[in-house]
């Protein structure tokens, strides 16, 4: 029984180093797994907008992976695909499962960013005498983007959390290596403060950076 | 041994306890949600800045991370649950902070108009809030409350790092024995599937249908 917790404070900090390569990984599967996200949801988000076959498929990816646990996909990519003769290393499925499921997220996000552009400005694109694809690519998208930024900024910091997911396959990020040190140590509690913290800190300093980006998109007309 | 067929009833089974746990969960996450969300808007500043960092620091850490946080916390504390306590405390707080913003954002995003109606024809502040803005606030949230089933369910799949038997760790199970991850895997997607997308529908019914009754 423990009878009188008392907070570690100098063991926590003394671990507080041991987070530099892990907060570096983390980043990296971030970055990785945005990348994909942005692709991915882009490319959804132009398929529904047609009026094509194209429209369907892209919506029934966007109901798969939004109807499933990035867990279980992360799982069916690492575990599962080997046996069908498609071997990936933990920083590719882990990444590529991350960037699967938020480019869905992202596709209805451009997507809603899309329909909320006004009617007239496709019209006048149109009265000008550009082509669809001018029109989509010149003036439709650019708008779209901006009002996608704000959904899309809070999507940036629920893909940063969802890196905590590849710690599931050995990946020595943020919460893997909380969970090593926690387990040989005594003070497993004090570690996840500090993981927690981290986590804190970088989403924090993501949503200013994309509150700044909101606000740069604004002005830059 | 054997294949991933014969082991399905025992996925369907597994299913079954996830759909509880998230039951549990969403229950749980609404009471928490609700009562802050509410209370939040009601009660004086301290209070809801108080509430809003609770909501911020919930919603700023992975909730794999405060599955790991509550596990080792309570036990800090001198609280003392089985893994299955772990994970419905973290899951529903973390669902209750989502459910508390909806509620909030519902709430807030009543017209001025509907309290100064409500003060003009004789109400107390209390009556407003009671009789005019609550009902209304609930059901501007109900769309992104149904919605919140899926992401309940798809968080339960979390417990399993904690040893909770649900789908997932009995898909786990099922892979090691079979050894053919491809499908069982494959099976568990399609079950979570199954599980959610009734929930989706349902929620963007009621949202096709509240902005319809608003454009009109």
């Amino acid at each position: 029984m423990n009878q009188n917790p008392r907070f570690d404070l100098s063991f926590m900090l003394r671990h507080v180093p041991d987070f530099g390569p892990a907060i570096l990984t983390a980043l990296e599967v971030f970055i990785a797994a945005l990348a994909i996200a942005l692709v991915v949801g882009v490319v959804l988000a132009l398929a529904r907008v047609t009026r094509t076959q194209l429209a369907w498929l892209a919506a029934a990816y966007v109901e798969i992976f939004r109807n499933t646990p990035l867990l279980m996909q992360l799982y069916f990519i690492f575990f599962g695909l080997p046996i069908a003769g498609v071997m990936i290393s933990p920083f590719v499925s882990g990444s590529a499962a991350i960037g699967l499921q938020h480019g869905a997220f992202f596709a209805e996000i451009l997507r809603g960013g899309i329909a909320a552009v006004r009617r007239d400005q496709r019209e006048g694109g149109l009265a000008l005498g550009m082509l669809p694809s001018q029109v989509m690519r010149q003036i439709v998208l650019p708008q779209a983007l901006r009002n996608s930024l704000p959904a899309a900024g809070n999507q940036l910091v629920l893909l940063l959390q969802d890196t905590s997911f590849v710690s599931t396959i050995g990946i020595f990020e943020i919460t893997l290596r909380g969970q090593t040190i926690a387990e040989r140590s005594a003070a497993s509690f004090e570690m996840f403060v500090v993981v927690g913290a981290i986590y804190l800190l970088l989403s924090a300093i993501l949503s200013l950076a994309a509150r700044g980006l909101e606000f740069a998109a604004a002005y830059a007309r | 041994m054997g294949n991933v067929g014969s082991a399905l009833p025992y996925l369907l089974q597994a299913s079954v306890m996830t759909l509880r746990l998230a039951i549990v969960c969403i229950v749980l996450a609404t009471v928490i949600g609700v009562g802050v969300g509410f209370l939040g808007a009601l009660v004086g500043r301290a209070a809801e800045a108080t509430i809003l960092a609770v909501i911020y620091i919930l919603r700023g850490i992975p909730i794999l991370a405060q599955l790991f946080l509550v596990y080792f916390g309570l036990p800090f504390f001198g609280i003392f649950v089985n893994s299955y306590g772990v994970a419905i405390i973290a899951i529903s707080l973390n669902m209750g902070a989502l459910v508390a913003e909806i509620f909030r954002g519902a709430l807030l995003s009543l017209p001025r108009a509907q309290m100064d109606a409500g003060l003009a024809i004789g109400l107390r502040p209390r009556q407003v809030l009671w009789k005019v803005l609550l009902p209304q606030a609930l059901v501007a949230a109900m769309p992104a409350y149904v919605s919140m089933m899926p992401v309940t369910i798809k968080a339960t799949a979390l417990a399993s790092v904690i040893g909770i038997w649900e789908l997932t760790l009995a898909s786990k199970e099922i892979a090691a024995q079979t050894l053919d991850t491809f499908r069982t895997f494959g099976y568990a997607l399609l079950l979570y599937f199954m599980l959610c997308y009734p929930f989706t529908l349902i929620g963007r019914y009621l949202e096709r249908r509240s902005t319809a009754f608003h454009s009109s």
